[in-house]
């Protein structure tokens, strides 16, 4: 009954137009005495508005986790070695997109937060030695990303990484932990008809052991291009936008899931844009949970093996045309057994 | 009926400041259960002779709805009652539906679920008691306004176990403490600090309880804390000092959905936690206008966890501190007697 106590670290960079920060867990490594064990990083973007300089620009459904990039590091073990979309790492809760239950009390002068919170629950927790550096790296695009022009808005935006668990009284008897890995695959915004396939190496194994492979994410973000309805100094005269937004969320992108041997994971299901304006949601189809856009599939991935990951935008629909590109994102998400 | 799944749902308004002891979840089958869990409704009442709720809250009415819970003579005061929202982690089918427009905005689909990491085992006869409180205080509702009457909603779920297994010896009680913070000015937030007391957020028994989750939100007058992004809080413990150390936004800590943080620990007798809450609420006066600088603001939290007693101990001849006409009648049936009937 005895053996832990609750444990949790924030800290908060801001970052501007195509920078990037590293979270200072410093005070964690220096204060921690003890073994942790961790079992969420939770992060939350917050793009200030320019004229209250606090929150809510009113862009909605877009959701700007999708713009911001991670790479992890715990010690000398990877948990995210290339820069992955925070949107990919769990389930999303946004105020304004993707059917949260959290309405608030709307007017026309009362914006809505575009608050993205993503919370990554670890299947299993992770041992963490007194000392060890939890290094997080936060990016920002510059303007000549995929999701321009969003990226360009000259708001800086507030990331607050969370991460919890629990301290453990004594130190444990195991010699192994679980570090969790995430890989993702984005392609640039695709125009009628483009294929994107990630091929062999984003999405490989790259240890000398096996990766066992927890869920899958897909998401789709609409290109910026799409939404320049608003200008970045002007952020709450979207509404006009409303009507074509809801026509977009029946656009759709194809995806086909791979192993190296051929074999189909996930094939064809067809993705919808992720957010769209209310009221007529849009949600992936089955196959992908609604909430997080996930595929549960533990299977494991071998040492050199890899995952081939395939978009094509569908043919036959009034939105699939060059003006409304998008950015279809796609992560492995798993673990693997390294020694502490 | 042996492993059998049981429900018991019990549907009442509250009026500001009612209470009300919902029997109709006594335990009326002829063998164990076991308790999994309690789901919670809160909506605008709907007015006299209309069935319908109203559907158009703004609010979240579950911020007023307290709630306490007695499993056989377990006593428990209104003076213990919880919010719903401190113990019970928010959910929602397709993560809530909203209305259809701006005049009517009640995620109908919200609910709260108070699910137990062990179930609680009850024997045949025993009464379960769940009370609610609209916890509205007069004359001026907290907050700003609030609902004229609440529909409230407590569902009971659980397992029936065969009869004619043994009892265990011991049984794991669900245990939860909350601390309101008092209510603080939009105006004045951003200096306000306030801090639990040490009685609120404590063990008050002679043994340890395990902590399963906590549980924060900021209630306003609309829909509760989402749109407060930087109050933020740091919580210690009485025995081990701080353990979230840096101040950290609330809607961070806790997942702003469920409002939950699920951590796992032992809570020893009479330690008690701490937390400080620093307010921001400089985001609803600048951005929105809908709130002014009279409307009130309110950090709410809660712990929730077990504890294991004998079984024998919730068998004991109540002493009914509960102001009810029946509680009289409410002493559950001891082993003994149930084996003689």
């Amino acid at each position: 009954m005895i053996g832990t106590i609750p444990f949790s670290e924030s800290s908060t960079v801001t970052l501007a137009r195509a920078g990037f920060q590293d979270v200072q867990f410093d005070k964690m490594r220096l204060k921690a005495r003890r073994w942790l064990l961790i079992d969420e990083i939770k992060f939350c973007v917050n793009p200030k508005n320019q004229t209250a300089g606090v929150f809510s620009s009113d862009i909605d459904g877009f959701d700007f986790a999708s713009i911001i990039t991670a790479i992890i590091k715990v010690g000398r073990h990877y948990i995210a070695s290339d820069g992955v979309p925070l949107w990919l790492f769990g389930s999303r809760w946004n105020l304004r997109s993707e059917r949260s239950s959290q309405v608030l009390v709307q007017s026309s002068a009362n914006p809505w937060s575009s608050l993205s919170h993503i919370t990554w629950k670890f299947l299993h927790p992770m041992l963490v030695a007194p000392d060890t550096v939890l290094g997080f790296q936060l990016r920002r695009p510059s303007t000549d990303t995929n999701l321009d022009p969003i990226a360009a808005l000259p708001n800086s935006f507030d990331v607050e990484t969370t991460i919890s668990g629990s301290q453990l009284l004594s130190p444990p008897r195991e010699r192994f932990s679980t570090v969790p890995y995430v890989q993702s695959y984005v392609i640039p915004s695709t125009d009628t008809g483009k294929v994107g396939e990630s091929g062999e190496y984003p999405l490989r194994n790259p240890f000398t052991k096996s990766l066992r492979v927890e869920r899958l994410v897909a998401r789709v973000a609409a290109n910026a291009a799409t939404l320049n309805a608003f200008g970045p100094l002007d952020l709450l005269t979207y509404s006009a936008f409303g009507a074509g937004a809801n026509k977009m969320g029946k656009n759709t992108v194809l995806i086909r899931v791979t192993d190296n041997f051929k074999y189909d994971i996930a094939n064809q299901p067809s993705l919808k844009w992720p957010s769209v304006y209310k009221p007529t949601y849009q949600f992936y189809d089955a196959i992908w949970q609604s909430q997080n856009s996930s595929l549960v599939a533990p299977f494991t991935v071998n040492p050199k093996g890899w995952l081939n990951v395939r978009f094509e935008r569908a043919d036959g629909n009034t939105w699939n045309q060059a003006s409304f590109p998008c950015s279809p994102m796609f992560a492995v998400i798993g673990s693997r057994q390294e020694a502490m | 009926m042996n492993y059998a799944p049981i429900t018991s749902v019990y549907r009442t308004q509250l009026a500001p400041g009612d209470n009300v002891a919902a029997f109709d979840l006594n335990q009326e089958n002829d063998v164990p259960i076991e308790i999994r869990g309690f789901r919670f409704t809160a909506i605008e009442g709907s007015a006299v002779g209309n069935p319908a709720p109203n559907n158009s809250a703004t609010c979240e009415p579950g911020v007023w709805l307290d709630w306490g819970l007695q499993i056989g003579s377990r006593e428990v005061r209104m003076g213990d009652l919880v919010p719903v929202v401190a113990t019970c982690p928010r959910k929602g089918y397709a993560d809530g539906v909203s209305r259809t427009g701006p005049s009517s905005v009640q995620p109908d689909g919200t609910y709260y679920e108070f699910k137990l990491k062990d179930p609680a085992f009850v024997l045949p006869g025993t009464r379960v008691y769940v009370l609610l409180r609209y916890s509205r205080t007069a004359p001026a509702a907290i907050l700003g306004s609030g609902p004229t009457t609440i529909d409230a909603t407590v569902e009971m779920y659980g397992k029936a176990i065969p009869g004619d297994l043994p009892p265990p010896l011991m049984v794991k009680m669900p245990w939860m403490t909350s601390w309101r913070a008092p209510v603080v000015l939009l105006s004045a937030a951003a200096a306000v600090e306030q801090s639990s007391p040490d009685s609120a957020l404590a063990n008050q028994y002679d043994s340890p309880v395990r902590v399963t989750s906590m549980l924060g939100c900021l209630a306003t007058k609309f829909w509760a804390g989402e749109i407060v992004p930087n109050s933020k809080v740091r919580i210690s413990s009485s025995l081990d000092g701080y353990f979230v150390r840096e101040p950290t936004p609330i809607m961070e800590l806790f997942s702003g959905k469920s409002r939950e943080w699920g951590i796992s620990c032992a809570m020893q007798s009479k330690e008690y936690w701490t937390v400080e809450v620093a307010y921001d609420a400089s985001p609803l006066l600048q951005a929105t206008t809908d709130y002014a600088a009279t409307d009130q603001i309110q950090a709410i939290f809660g712990l929730v966890g077990y504890r294991t007693v004998p079984l024998e101990t919730l068998y004991r001849d109540p002493k009914p501190e509960v102001a009810h006409p029946n509680i009289e009648r409410a002493r559950p049936l001891l082993p003994s007697e149930k084996r003689s009937l």
